[in-house]
């Protein structure tokens, strides 16, 4: 199968404190393929979605990492998300006086510019945001604000998975998106995850319970400790974290 | 000091001409003694800003130009209700519902002695005018616009001093239209808000790189009444923006808002104080600054509370974004409260464009330079939102777009 992602012995380390926090850490993920990465607290889940992406306080000491073939290391981050990175964050920022409509648009109107497709027209653009704001079943009202002011942190959720049907990535990474939801929320998230699974999109969600894998059900799932994947395996193996926790692998 | 010698004449020639003026004799005193607030020591408005330019050159009080128009359709304003302040000299036609009454004497709501420029626009001002606003003007749109185009350099004394009747609601839109004049501007407006009347006061500053403008606003509320003033100011040389608001009358409200950008060499003084003299009354400070290049800004902001003026409610906030090395802000908050059963609020920030929201915004395909962009400007806008006018208000949003390409991030 196509490869979408390929990581190999990865190192990263936080830039400012020379923390290491990726051990040489091994990831393939294939077109169509949804892994999830589960693990302790401070194991690095979300250090490696945030190089993924390309934050630039992780600093990558060595290894590779390839999108399509294509090295990811060097290039900026608003290029990844342009050729087809999503990442939904854990905390999203809030962004005073800048609309939800206003700023998604920039965000479609700036990835169809690089991949050379012809800008939305507004009303295309509305049609498109409108059902997709039905989809997520987003407060309207609430978008009418500035962006996550005043959302509470399930609607800041809701938000991002907004985010991704209206950005439609290839690579989308969910960082703890399941956290702070409730069951409704968990549900919607689960859906629109499940909604958008084909053969051309792959998912890398990173979570720390059991309750999101079980509405999405991933291909794969990795045990991911002190910087390293331990252990590989489907979703039986969500099963196993939940009766042994994490011990059993360390 | 030279340059003092140089106002003293002026204020002798002014003299001969008109009746001999106490207050104005006053005023020169106090200014001649004083001289221009240089790097006064302890006083907070003025001592971050470098003032030395204001002795070097010697400022005529001679008003010969004042016959200047006005593109009205470049601000998109009506041209109706409008008092055009040409030079320093103010120039109307009647309007319904606004006595108008030129030169007479009236008692200032402020001393003369608590500025030196104040001082000085009190000595030198020789063409005011009062206007008495009444129910006939209610619900309407005041514009006074200011315009230059002088070649020599002017000192600019105007004086408006508005009263409205009780029960009487109206927008007054101050505009500063951009030139190249090399005057000193000190223009000053004073409202009285009688018993429930309402002002909503925009105040907008084109930028100028050649002129100076110190721009006073002395505002006393009577009872029930509500002041709004929402200002902005796009850089200029040396400029001000000083506010005084006297809550004396009992469920007076003030809402006082700002934006400054500053760039380049620009300077920029912001000083806002609200007095709660008497209870029940409640007041807002909310302002924020943009700050690029070489340029500079001071917020000295203060609450007091008289006391006796219980259950006063009060909020003071000064937010600032500093996009470059150069650039230097000083923000200074303060509260002076007598009264012991009130609720005050206060908080001064200076940052740069944060980081992790940049990142937010780049991993959802937003290159940086437009994400900063796109910050600054929603930064900008939750005040530019806040100009009640909204032929003023798409004027300042358009002003703002310009600015914003034009911003030096080097940080």
């Amino acid at each position: 199968m196509d490869k979408i992602l390929e990581i190999k012995n990865l190192k990263a380390s936080v830039t400012e404190t020379e923390e290491k926090i990726l051990n040489g850490l091994n990831l393939s993920i294939g077109k169509g393929e949804t892994h999830a990465i589960m693990g302790p607290n401070g194991g690095g889940k979300s250090t490696l979605v945030n190089v993924i992406a390309g934050k630039d306080s992780y600093s990558v000491d060595s290894g590779e990492i390839e999108f399509f073939s294509e090295d990811l290391i060097e290039m900026e981050v608003d290029e990844r998300a342009k050729k087809g990175i999503f990442m939904a964050f854990q905390y999203p920022s809030e962004i005073p006086g800048v609309r939800p409509w206003q700023f998604i648009k920039a965000s479609v109107d700036s990835k169809r510019k690089f991949l050379g497709e012809k800008e939305l027209s507004v009303r295309e653009f509305s049609k498109i945001y409108d059902e997709n704001i039905k989809i997520v079943g987003m407060n309207q009202d609430l978008m009418k604000r500035s962006l996550n002011e005043g959302f509470s942190g399930g609607e800041k959720k809701r938000n991002e998975v907004f985010q991704m049907l209206m950005l439609e990535p290839q690579l989308a990474l969910l960082d703890e998106t399941d956290s702070g939801l409730d069951v409704d929320a968990l549900k919607s998230v689960g859906d629109v995850v499940n909604r958008m699974r084909n053969n051309e999109r792959s998912f890398l969600i990173v979570t720390h319970y059991q309750r999101l894998l079980d509405h999405i059900k991933p291909d794969f799932v990795h045990v991911l400790i002190k910087g390293k994947i331990v252990e590989s395996g489907g979703y039986e193996l969500v099963k196993k974290i939940e009766e042994n926790g994490y011990e059993s692998f360390v | 000091m030279e340059y003092i010698k140089h106002y003293e004449k002026n204020f002798s020639d002014l003299l001969k001409t008109s009746d001999i003026d106490h207050a104005k004799q006053n005023s020169f005193d106090f200014f001649s003694k004083s001289g221009f607030p240089i790097k006064k020591k302890g006083d907070e408005r003025w001592k971050y800003l470098d003032l030395r330019s204001l002795e070097k050159t010697f400022y005529s009080t001679d008003y010969d130009n004042d016959n200047l128009t006005i593109n009205f359709d470049s601000i998109g304003l009506d041209k109706s209700n409008i008092i055009s302040v040409n030079n320093g000299v103010p120039k109307y036609e009647s309007l319904e519902g606004i006595e108008i009454i030129p030169n007479e004497l009236y008692t200032p709501i402020f001393s003369f002695s608590e500025d030196e420029f104040l001082s000085l626009n009190t000595s030198l001002s020789s063409k005011h005018l009062l206007l008495k606003v009444n129910s006939k003007f209610n619900g309407k749109v005041l514009n006074i616009v200011y315009i230059s185009d002088s070649e020599k350099e002017i000192l600019e004394c105007p004086r408006i001093f508005i009263e409205v009747e009780q029960n009487v609601e109206l927008t007054v839109n101050e505009i500063f239209i951009s030139s190249d004049a090399v005057n000193l501007k000190l223009p000053v407006i004073e409202i009285i808000l009688n018993e429930n009347s309402k002002v909503f006061h925009n105040l907008v500053f084109q930028s100028s790189f050649t002129e100076n403008n110190f721009k006073f606003t002395r505002v006393d509320q009577k009872e029930d009444s509500f002041y709004k003033l929402t200002s902005f100011s796009n850089s200029s040389l040396l400029a001000a923006n000083d506010i005084k608001v006297g809550l004396n009358g009992k469920n007076s409200e003030c809402d006082l808002k700002g934006l400054y950008f500053t760039t380049l060499n620009s300077q920029f003084n912001t000083h806002v104080v609200v007095e709660h003299n008497v209870p029940y009354t409640k007041s807002n400070q909310y302002f924020k600054g943009i700050l690029s290049d070489n340029s500079r800004a001071v917020f000295s902001g203060k609450i007091y509370v008289e006391k006796n003026a219980q259950k006063a409610y009060a909020e003071q906030k000064d937010l600032n974004l500093v996009m470059s090395k150069g650039a230097e802000i000083d923000t200074k908050p303060g509260l002076e409260i007598y009264a012991d059963d009130v609720e005050c609020y206060h908080g001064a920030t200076a940052g740069h464009v944060d980081e992790s929201t940049l990142y937010y915004m780049m991993t959802r395909g937003i290159d940086k330079k437009s994400a900063t962009q796109m910050l600054v400007n929603g930064f900008a806008t939750e005040i530019i939102n806040e100009i009640t006018d909204e032929k003023l208000r798409s004027f300042a949003q358009k002003q703002s777009d310009d600015i914003l390409p034009s911003l030096s991030f080097d940080l």
